[in-house]
């Protein structure tokens, strides 16, 4: 009844044009378009009639899925086909929850690995804002490549050296790629699935590899913060790639991939479930922490960070704002790092992750202020920031397994172990970290894993590493758990340790790490990137930046020079 | 002709302009200095470390005026950036041997300042 009058509705609104063209050639008049009372008539009803045709026509579609009881609805045909029997409908209906349930999972893992990714932007920001101007457009660059040769290098062999073997088909349908190298019954490392090629080729594998490359990102740009200001860039390249090919891959299997160190629990000693870490406080934050501490030993500190009498100097960051903007990066980055660590958004312990990360992140935030304020009397924004990190590289082992009070108390004593190990790194070990990366990933990623062997208490984890039961630390009866993470502390300071103090000193020996002394002193944005992060802000650099005209022109200091030609123009 | 140059608090920049204005003269050059006066220095907290700032930021003011306007000007960036604490700063005069518009290459006499003189 309704359909056909607007129908013609927007007929008339398609032949008004035309109506009005006719209207135009009698009066004659073409500039009058818009001026005559009449045009300005046919013009309004026009719009009017296409306003109304349009939300009549809407109004109209009686076919939209009003209160969402249509949508994903299969679609009933015409002829309707005979009903099929019970259980095969019954069948239907499993098949079809468990693909939904794998879609989820899927889903939640992509999201997760989306928010990390994020986190790059948030370590770029960190890092820059707390190193000085004339280095910011180089230490940008690092944070900037530190992610493609991550992604080149995990792709190559990264994936497959880690995951190859792993198995993830109960939440997101990824089977093994093939079997792993073992040494008796322990697993040492996988090796299937190079270049994503062959069997790989897969949406699970796909997608498993996304989230887990990001997680590799973050392990091989921390050393980057430590290292900044004097890091010669050809020998950071090298660094992305053997950190994304090795030296990440291999302790990460033995943790995550089903390697000797998660097998601890099943077999051998039978220490609780074996080395957990749930998101990575050691495989990553550690690991990138104590790589950092070598690196930065290494290298050496920056020219005027240390005295004769080798006491420190302050060398402030030149954006505070720039940092703690990052810091807040990083803690919206996390929510996906550690709650996106489940693999699945069926697995509703999802919120109690993210609200474990939260607490931690605020009490860490907070007891470092604290502690800095009481020491040093005053609340030093820098180290209230790696305060907030500290919160959350703590919590990222420990989060799925501990209650919130636990998450709170870990967050407590991470605050302080920041303090602690940043006046150490720098009054003891004589190390000049510029962001703190020891400090915050090393010595709280270490704090991590031992929280997680103290506070698990007992309700979620069953079944994980092959080992039934739920997962309880020290504090409630396990002290098997306890030990597997002290083993587990221990492996990632000897390995990581050794594999990067044989890289460093080797890359120091031959292509040489350290950046040219009057390269660094004058800042290493044009040296060594030939661009300045803000030649803006610089003073004028003569030819530099402006380009030079002819020089040594004659100029006449007496006369009225170029006011007349001014003036006659 | 002659240069007056004050040294005083940036915040005092506006006063300073201000004062300068009201007694006539409206052509003068300002640049960001740091020095180190008879004021204490500052003491910065970074990351458990303290650090002296030796040198603190002040605002340097230019003006080349006629040997007898000399003490309006002065009167005028003392009036303005004076806050009588220690730091306040301090002005000098001294004599240019000559002065050249970059504009028309003349040797400038008057035309360099002053709204008084060239309306």
């Amino acid at each position: 009844m309704s359909k056909p009058l607007v129908m013609m509705l927007f007929t008339l609104a398609l032949l008004m044009p035309a109506l009005y063209r006719r209207y135009r050639r009698r009066t004659g008049n073409a500039l009058a378009v818009y001026n005559t009372k009449r045009g300005r008539l046919i013009i309004a009803a026009t719009a009017s009639l296409v306003v109304i045709g349009l939300l009549g026509g809407i109004a109209m579609a009686t076919d939209g899925d009003k209160d969402g009881s249509k949508t994903g609805v299969p679609a009933v045909s015409g002829t309707q086909a005979p009903p099929k029997p019970i259980d095969e409908q019954i069948n239907d209906v499993a098949t079809q929850s468990e693909k939904n349930r794998v879609s989820i999972n899927i889903t939640w893992l992509m999201l997760g690995g989306i928010l990390v990714l994020f986190m790059q932007a948030g370590f770029a920001l960190v890092e820059t804002g707390f190193t000085r101007a004339k280095n910011a457009a180089h230490t940008m660059m690092m944070n900037m490549v530190i992610f493609a040769l991550g992604v080149v290098g995990w792709f190559i062999c990264g994936y497959a050296l880690m995951f190859g073997a792993s198995d993830n088909s109960a939440t997101v349908g990824l089977s093994p790629l093939g079997s792993a190298f073992h040494i008796g019954k322990w697993n040492v490392l996988a090796h299937s699935g190079f270049f994503l090629a062959g069997k790989a080729y897969d949406v699970s594998v796909l997608g498993f590899f996304f989230f887990q490359l990001v997680f590799m990102d973050a392990t091989a740009t921390i050393p980057t913060g430590a290292m900044a200001e004097r890091w010669k860039f050809s020998s950071f390249c090298v660094w992305g790639l053997f950190a994304s090919m090795l030296l990440y891959p291999i302790y990460g299997n033995w943790v995550w991939g089903g390697g000797w160190l998660s097998q601890l629990g099943a077999q051998g000693p039978k220490l609780g479930h074996g080395a957990l870490d749930f998101a990575g406080s050691g495989v990553v934050h550690a690991m990138g922490g104590v790589a950092a501490f070598w690196g930065a030993k290494i290298l050496g500190p920056r020219v005027g960070k240390f005295n004769k009498d080798g006491s420190a100097n302050a060398i402030p960051g030149h954006h505070l704002p720039m940092a703690i903007l990052g810091t807040f990066v990083l803690l919206v980055g996390w929510m996906g790092f550690n709650g996106g660590s489940t693999f699945a958004g069926t697995d509703l312990r999802l919120t109690v992750v993210i609200v474990n990360t939260i607490l931690a992140s605020a009490f860490g935030c907070l007891s470092c202020m604290f502690v800095m304020w009481r020491k040093f009397g005053k609340p030093d924004p820098s180290m209230t920031a790696n305060g907030l990190l500290a919160g959350l590289v703590a919590i990222t082992a420990p989060c799925a397994f501990v209650a919130p009070w636990a998450a709170a108390t870990i967050g407590i004593v991470a605050g302080w172990v920041v303090v602690a190990a940043v006046l150490w790194v720098e009054r003891k070990a004589k190390v000049d970290d510029p962001v703190g990366a020891v400090a915050v990933h090393g010595a709280n990623g270490l704090w991590g894993l031992l929280a997680l062997g103290l506070f698990a208490d007992g309700t979620y984890g069953a079944g994980l590493n092959g080992v039934a039961g739920t997962v309880k630390g020290a504090f409630y009866g396990d002290v098997g758990q306890l030990w597997a993470q002290l083993v587990d502390i221990g492996v990632v300071v000897a390995f990581c340790s050794l594999m990067t103090i044989a890289f460093f000193t080797i890359m120091k020996k031959t292509m040489g790490m350290r950046s040219d002394q009057a390269h660094e002193i004058s800042g290493l944005d044009m040296p060594e990137m030939g661009a300045m992060a803000y030649p803006d802000f610089l003073e004028a650099q003569g030819p530099v930046f402006y380009p030079v005209e002819a020089v040594g022109s004659e100029i006449d200091l007496t006369g009225p020079g170029l006011r007349e030609e001014v003036g006659s123009r | 002709m002659m240069k007056v140059e004050g040294i005083f608090r940036p915040e005092r920049l506006g006063n300073v302009t201000a004062e300068l204005e009201h007694a006539g003269f409206s052509g003068f050059t300002v640049s960001d200095v740091r020095g180190h006066g008879q004021s204490p220095e500052a003491t910065g907290e970074y990351r458990g470390q303290s650090y002296q700032l030796h040198v603190a930021h002040k605002l340097a003011i230019e003006i080349i005026v006629e040997p007898k306007e000399v003490e309006q000007v002065v009167g005028a960036i003392v009036r303005g950036a004076r806050t009588g604490n220690v730091g306040d700063g301090l002005v000098t005069v001294s004599e240019l041997s000559a002065v050249y518009q970059i504009r028309t290459g003349a040797p400038a006499g008057a035309a360099t300042n002053g709204a008084t003189k060239q309306g």
